[in-house]
């Protein structure tokens, strides 16, 4: 697919996947072009009594798990926007976006394999952004979720909501702008952030930057390190899902 | 990764500390983070450190720069030298600074190719994991 500033390549383990994407993304498919895969739809067996979720991998590690093959296309059509370099003024992160009513909780993607239920982030207050695009607005200091720039062609996502209709909890975070409430951070601890250096600190939120695009920018890391002391920041020294999941239910409480 | 300080000049009083092009200090309440904007590496600093990062101008020399530390913290001269100089030592082991009396080392930003060439703009293919 020719995202203008990319060629990325999709690929599939099904067929039928194949063909809706190639007949979906019809304007931006290019058929000529040896590329190696940057979003992998993978589906899952769907027989017997253990159905297996289908995964949508993105540049080897897995953001989505569905047991709707029409989720996983939407999701991978939305996904290309993370392959576009961001608007001028923000900046990709390398986190998973919830959003509660108090704001938006930023995850360290390093946990992006872990599997959270979504029933109980809903319980919770949380919503999801199904693997989207996130931004962060180096002046307001907000998080982004940009605007899809590709879609499906009309004929065919139809086709495919009357087979997989959209679920409830299906990419329930629109696109807009929403306030920092909380970091997660994997890999360490909340009592070692609070007695952490000043440097120490900035460095953790630093490690948020997605540097896929370009190396972090000093600019960069002074607006996420400006998030030291206004928003929350809670760490976990595992990548269990559920200290994640402990650690986002005491968030979801928590008195302001 | 920049530069190629390692093997420079030792760091004596004579030293003429620079800062390395494409570093850039980022404070941090009195201590500082060292963003290599080219090889996307994090440096910390300490506060002494931080302090001694804005003495570097290219000019002064590690003695100059140990006399105003020795005057403004109160210290002996031969330990505000020490320290600066240890200081120094360790910034130029990673090539965040070099001997402002030669050149630059290779790899900074004065010496890479000029990007804003009128090239074609032509979309280019993403290297991924083999299991992308």
């Amino acid at each position: 697919m020719d995202v203008g500033e990319w060629i990325i390549g999709l690929r599939s383990n099904d067929e039928e996947i194949v063909d809706l994407l190639r007949r979906g993304l019809a304007s931006i498919r290019l058929d000529d072009v040896d590329v190696l895969p940057n979003l992998s739809l993978l589906r899952g067996e769907e027989r017997g009594f253990a159905r297996e979720l289908h995964r949508l991998q993105r540049r080897g590690v897995t953001v989505l798990r569905t047991k709707s093959v029409g989720r996983l296309i939407r999701a991978a059509t939305r996904g290309l926007e993370h392959f576009l370099e961001p608007l001028p003024g923000q900046v990709a992160l390398q986190a998973r976006l919830l959003v509660h009513d108090r704001g938006a909780v930023l995850l360290h993607d390093a946990g992006a394999e872990l599997r959270l239920s979504e029933r109980r982030l809903g319980r919770m207050g949380y919503r999801s952004t199904d693997a989207t695009a996130v931004r962060f607005d180096l002046d307001t200091l907000e998080v982004v979720v940009p605007e899809a720039r590709f879609g499906l062609d009309p004929a065919v996502a139809h086709e495919i909501s009357e087979r997989w209709p959209e679920e409830d909890t299906e990419a329930a975070v629109a696109p807009g702008r929403y306030p920092v409430y909380a970091v997660v951070l994997l890999g360490t601890q909340a009592d070692h952030l609070r007695i952490a250096s000043p440097a120490r600190r900035i460095a953790s939120f630093a490690s948020l930057l997605d540097t896929s695009f370009h190396p972090a920018r000093a600019t960069e890391v002074e607006a996420l390190g400006r998030l030291d002391g206004r928003v929350r920041v809670e760490g976990t020294l595992g990548f269990e899902a559920d200290d994640l999941l402990q650690i986002l239910r005491e968030l979801s409480r928590a008195s302001d | 990764m920049l530069g190629q300080a390692r093997g420079t000049a030792a760091v004596d009083g004579a030293f003429v500390p620079a800062r390395t092009q494409g570093i850039v200090a980022v404070d941090a309440g009195g201590e500082a983070v060292l963003v290599d904007e080219m090889g996307d590496f994090l440096h910390l600093l300490n506060a002494s450190a931080a302090l001694l990062w804005e003495c570097f101008d290219g000019e002064a020399t590690v003695a100059d720069i140990a006399f105003d530390l020795a005057d403004v913290l109160a210290i002996p001269m031969e330990q505000a030298l020490a320290d600066t100089v240890a200081a120094v030592e360790g910034l130029v082991e990673r090539s965040l600074v070099y001997d402002g009396r030669g050149e630059a080392p290779i790899g900074t930003a004065r010496e890479l190719p000029d990007q804003s060439d009128d090239v074609p703009h032509r979309p280019r293919l993403l290297e991924e994991p083999p299991n992308g």
